[in-house]
């Protein structure tokens, strides 16, 4: 044989030789299609286990509206909702029985004795029921962003999500109290608000129930603003709050049991008037998907509306005893 | 691991010292009759020992490509780059290795009465296989000059990019110059400015010792200086990289864009995401048409200018060199007296035929700074054409051309391997 074609073929012989040892010895295990470790699994939050719903019984009205904002009822059960520049008025079994054109649509609606009280951004206005106008005021500043309202006797709560704060008004328009303090950042009467969700609502003992969504908190107000107490977890456990601004909305039903609602992960749930958790109304089932500003009114029934606006729905629960 | 680290340091210096006294005395003279014996040449090794010398690098190879591929082990790159500071270094003293020996392929290549033997050609060419293969991991620490310096880079710092890039185009100055001083029999530079083999052979001369000595200084900063700012065997190493098939990487699974390795390279061998805007691309591309158009002139001015230095280069053979020196002879017609002129004039050789010697060695010298001019020429021009393409990349990755396998990133990536 000669001389080249031995060289040749031990050449050809160490190059075979190296693909046998890359690919059986030194090959890695690893391919580029491996999962990341630390990815965040979020596919099981918001999942809520069958035994931590309640026994509600469920309805549903389109409310034929593009977009609505906000949902009171009065004690006759009478819901109000606004939207479209409009307020709409839907009677007890849910038909629309009026209507009345506002300037821009509310962005808070409350009822109070026999009187409609609706925010209009930085603007405080009452009506009749029927929807005629009795007195404004905006006395707030022009970037004020009222997100609800609460009403007790003669006076009036407005939260605003621009500067944090709750004002109480009386029902002709005097600024009486500021609630919440910019002070100190580490008080839990310092409103956290990563964005526009500042719910607010009256107790049946006539103490008024301020949500720090940044916080993940309930707080709780005397009439005359000194901070009683405050409840609410973080946690993406169906017991607590997470996300940045939960709960979004709530309310108080007869016996004192809060029902909240939560975006990101969108679901409605129960605490009792502890802040217990007790159960879980509805899941992102009954929802569309990152549905918002699901806005909480309870009726005399202790009917629990839910409006979701973009859908332009309103769900009814009923909790079963 | 740092312990040994510093033992190997103080080895090191301790061989400095040695190496700096090797000559300093002059030889005695004796007046008691005693005769200095005869120089001794060592015989050359045995040819048994070459070929062990050819399976030792083998197996270092695969056990090192082993470790970095596959084992991911930072632990079994060091104790294999110490085996090979042993073997090779110590024990083989340096010769003959695979960076040096791209100048006895040259040479065998345009020298037809030079015989290049079977292990250096295996000494040349296995690394660069299972670099094809692999990466460098040959760099890792196989390479007993790369091993010393990775041992020393105990504070590494990051060298800008403005500097690291004009730098890394030295070696294919040296390796040009190599070449073609390889190629005409002029020199074997790479051996005679070897910055460490001085050291294992413990001969180096004052001027290697120090320069030998400032690679290791800077080397305790600056990762790896002589790979990556002189190595010419480096360069074919960078080539051979790119291609290869499996190459190492940061991550055992999959980047998750931590940014912890962000820092880690000794030679700053990363290469980071790249989001490409649309404006980006624009601007590129235009640079790209520019720079395209201009890649000939730039071969061709290189070439030109590398060219105008033929004359001085070729000196630097001996035959051009003496020729000069028999011609400044007749031009004064006076004797220069040197040992070389002494040498020429005994053998009775005609001038004429020594400067016709000269002459073709000169042409050659001349088509080879042309040849070596364009392709420093053309790798200016794609040096510049690669600044204009941007690739889009979303994962920190290692540099295949320039990482040197040394496994240092390994620890700061959080990923578990795949089981």
């Amino acid at each position: 044989m000669k001389k080249n074609t031995l060289t040749y073929l031990l050449i050809a012989g160490i190059v075979i030789g190296l693909i046998v040892l890359g690919n059986f010895f030194i090959k890695p295990n690893y391919n580029s299609k491996n999962e990341n470790p630390y990815s965040l699994k979020i596919d099981s939050i918001g999942q809520i286990a069958a035994v931590d719903f309640c026994d509600v019984s469920y309805s549903k009205i389109d409310i034929s509206l593009n977009k609505a904002i906000a949902i009171a009822v009065d004690k006759n059960n009478n819901t109000y909702i606004s939207g479209d520049n409009k307020i709409i008025i839907l009677s007890k079994n849910g038909t629309k029985t009026d209507e009345f054109a506002t300037e821009i649509t509310a962005t808070a609606l409350i009822v109070g004795d026999n009187i409609l009280c609706a925010a209009f951004k930085n603007k405080v206005e009452l009506f009749t029921l029927e929807g005629k106008p009795i007195k404004n005021w905006s006395d707030l500043s022009e970037k004020a962003y009222i997100t609800s309202l609460a009403v007790i006797a003669d006076q009036i709560f407005v939260s605003d999500a621009e500067s944090a704060l709750v004002y109480k008004y009386s029902m002709d328009g005097k600024l009486l109290q500021t609630i919440g303090s910019k002070a100190d950042k580490n008080e839990m009467n310092s409103f956290i608000l990563p964005s526009y969700y500042f719910d607010v609502a009256i107790a049946h003992d006539n103490s008024l129930w301020v949500a720090n969504t940044g916080r993940h908190k309930l707080v709780n107000f005397d009439n005359k603003g000194k901070m009683l107490s405050f409840w609410g977890d973080t946690s993406s456990g169906v017991e607590g709050f997470c996300g940045c601004c939960n709960p979004s909305h709530f309310a108080i039903m007869s016996d004192g049991s809060f029902i909240t609602s939560e975006k990101g992960i969108v679901r409605v749930k129960k605490y009792n008037s502890a802040g217990v958790f007790e159960c879980a109304l509805a899941g992102q089932e009954y929802f569309t998907e990152n549905a918002t500003g699901l806005d909480i009114a309870i009726n005399t029934n202790d009917e629990i509306l839910v409006l979701e606006p973009d859908a332009s729905t309103l769900h009814i629960f009923k909790i079963n005893n | 691991m740092q312990i040994v680290k510093y033992l190997l340091i103080s080895i090191f210096l301790l061989i400095f010292f040695q190496t700096s006294n090797a000559q300093r005395f002059p030889e005695p003279d004796f007046e008691s009759g005693y005769e200095v014996p005869e120089t001794q040449t060592i015989a050359p090794r045995a040819l048994s020992w070459e070929y062990l010398d050819v399976v030792v690098l083998f197996i270092a190879l695969s056990v090192m490509s082993w470790f970095v591929i596959k084992k991911r082990s930072r632990k079994g790159i060091f104790w294999t780059s110490i085996f090979s500071i042993i073997y090779f270094g110590v024990i083989r003293l340096g010769c003959v290795c695979s960076v040096g020996s791209i100048q006895n392929v040259t040479l065998s290549l345009f020298q037809s009465n030079y015989i290049i033997p079977i292990t250096v050609i295996a000494f040349f060419a296995l690394p660069l296989l299972f670099t094809l293969f692999f990466g460098r991991t040959f760099c890792a620490g196989v390479c007993f000059m790369g091993a010393v310096q990775d041992l020393v880079n105990i504070k590494p710092i990051s060298i800008p990019t403005w500097l690291n890039k004009p730098l890394s185009a030295i070696p294919y100055i040296y390796l040009v110059l190599a070449l073609l001083l390889a190629a005409t029999g002029a020199d074997f530079i790479i051996c005679r400015y070897d910055p460490f083999i001085g050291f294992f052979r413990m001969n180096a001369t004052f001027g290697m010792f120090v320069f030998g000595a400032v690679i290791l200084i800077l080397g305790i900063f600056i990762g790896r200086p002589y790979c990556r700012f002189l190595c010419p065997y480096g360069v074919l190493l960078n080539w051979m990289s790119r291609l290869s098939f499996w190459h190492t990487t940061i991550t055992p699974s999959v980047c998750i864009q931590c940014k912890l390795c962000d820092t880690s390279c000794p030679v700053d061998a990363i290469n980071k995401p790249v989001q490409i805007k649309p404006e980006t691309i624009e601007k590129g591309r235009n640079r790209l048409i520019t720079l395209f158009v201009l890649l000939p002139v730039f071969i061709v001015a290189s070439g030109f200018l590398a060219s105008r230095l033929y004359k001085p280069l070729s000196t630097i053979h001996p035959t051009v060199h003496l020729a000069e020196e028999i011609k400044w002879e007749q031009d004064n017609s006076k004797k220069t007296g040197s040992e070389d002129s002494k040498a020429f004039h005994s053998t009775g050789i005609q001038a004429s035929q020594l400067f016709s010697d000269a002459g073709r060695i000169q042409h050659f010298f001349y088509y080879g700074t042309w040849i070596g001019g364009a392709f420093l020429g053309l790798f200016f021009g794609i040096s510049l054409l690669k600044t204009s393409i941007v690739r889009r990349q979303e994962d920190y990755e290692p540099d295949k051309g320039n990482c040197v396998s040394c496994g240092k990133c390994y620890k700061y990536c959080p990923v578990p391997p795949t089981p």
